[in-house]
């Protein structure tokens, strides 16, 4: 099993399986010989008993890619272009590739030990007050969650249809960070409530929520308990946290 | 500061210093021009000429000022990195593996590039790697290619430029041989 691992982790790809096997064969990649090739290509795919499978998917597809090419070379009508070509394209960029990784390697090894100053000095300072408190959140979400519950009830009443699946756009949690983020530096401050806007359904929801949790976790924004909180109808207030130093910078590149 | 006050090139460094202390992340050239009322291509000038007072090898500072494209920072000399380390309790490890090192290097040398861009050349997913890369701030999405789908494009940042030792992405190591445009 050892030896498995060991031979699993010393390949980044099918790329790099097949420049190993070249330069160990000492042949130059412009006139690689394709069948001598395949057949240690073969013999490293069959004993290597991939555990993760899309791992093994890509090795599987490059043999089938290269069982092609040594087809198309057997036939005895040469076409104009050598079968051949695109993979030696692909090695010749790959191992320019690895060799660029190798140099900044070296210079990262150099280099990494150059350490920044944190500006924690800088840092607002978090009081008791605004400390993030899970009942804020859970409170709010709640309350998001049930208008969204009426929200399809009243659909279901009206008979509007349901966007079909596929037709949805996907909204993933990095848009929605975004999206949050592009709100907040318009306004500065807005309500938990807000945030919510045009969310189509649990899984818009949950991925807002989500966003959300990530953005206070980093520190990008912040949760303000409003003066009113007991009462029902009020709502968490959240704030851009200037003081973020990425916050200028990075909202103003995905604008 | 709402008067114009005219700053001498060696009051330009001292705020510039002490600007960049206290921020400890890049300040850009922009930025620190508006704070001086001055242009950014007069800030170029001076934190050149103050860099090159500043890292005097026979100074031998444990601080060195870094220009970083269009910016500069602060940073510990790397002479000394291991002293820090201990100090900090930062493990030496961390260094990045190999996907990691060829996803950057893919996307240094042919910025702004998308993931399928990484992926062709590599022959594998890179989803992990470019993950991990926009994780340690060494990459950033960039916009978007106006294709089908509208995939993210990456660049790298100036965290990548620190930690790899260049002043600007021009300064990077040529390519032993690039076969063709890619």
């Amino acid at each position: 099993m050892t030896e498995i691992t060991y031979k699993l982790e010393k390949y980044e790809g099918p790329l790099d399986l097949i420049l190993s096997i070249v330069m160990k064969n000492k042949m130059e990649i412009k006139d690689i010989k394709i069948a001598e090739i395949f057949d240690q290509y073969m013999a490293y795919v069959e004993a290597a008993k991939f555990v993760d499978m899309d791992y093994a998917g890509e090795f599987i597809t490059m043999a089938a890619e290269l069982m092609y090419i040594k087809s198309k070379m057997l036939l005895p009508v040469q076409e104009e272009e050598d079968p051949r070509e695109e993979l030696v394209r692909q090695l010749m960029e790959y191992k320019t590739a690895k060799e660029a990784a190798k140099t900044l390697s070296e210079r990262e090894s150099e280099f990494a030990g150059r350490f920044e100053k944190d500006s924690v000095e800088l840092k607002p300072v978090i009081d008791e007050d605004t400390r993030i408190d899970l009942s804020l959140l859970t409170k709010a979400l709640a309350s998001v969650f049930a208008r969204a519950a009426e929200e399809i009830k009243r659909k279901e009443m009206m008979k509007i249809p349901d966007i079909p699946i596929v037709k949805r756009k996907r909204r993933t949690v990095e848009g929605s960070a975004v999206s949050i983020l592009k709100k907040m530096v318009k306004r500065k401050a807005v309500h938990f409530d807000e945030l919510f806007e045009g969310a189509e359904d649990r899984t818009d929801i949950i991925s807002i929520f989500y966003a959300l949790l990530e953005l206070l976790r980093v520190g990008r924004v912040t949760i303000e308990r409003p003066d009113d909180f007991d009462k029902t109808d009020s709502n968490v207030i959240l704030r851009l946290n200037t003081e973020h130093l990425r916050e200028t910078k990075e909202v103003a590149s995905n604008g | 500061m709402d008067e114009e006050i005219v700053l001498s090139d060696f009051e330009k460094k001292r705020i510039i210093e002490a600007v960049l202390f206290a921020a400890g992340y890049p300040v850009t050239f922009e930025k620190l021009a508006e704070v001086m009322h001055t242009d950014a291509a007069d800030v170029e000038r001076v934190v050149r000429e103050y860099a090159e007072e500043y890292n005097r090898t026979e100074l031998a500072r444990g601080i060195q000022l870094l220009i970083l494209g269009k910016a500069c920072q602060l940073v510990t000399n790397e002479v000394f990195s291991d002293y820090v380390r201990e100090v900090l309790g930062v493990k030496s490890g961390g260094n990045l593996s190999r996907s990691s090192l060829e996803t950057i290097a893919i996307i240094a040398y042919n910025q702004p590039v998308t993931r399928m861009y990484v992926e062709q050349v590599r022959g594998v997913d890179s989803t992990y790697a470019i993950g991990i890369l926009l994780d340690r701030g060494l990459i950033k999405e960039v916009g978007r290619l106006d294709v089908p789908g509208r995939p993210h494009l990456y660049g790298t940042t100036e965290a990548f430029l620190r930690v790899f030792g260049l002043s600007s992405l021009d300064d990077l190591p040529p390519l032993a041989d690039r076969t063709e445009e890619m």
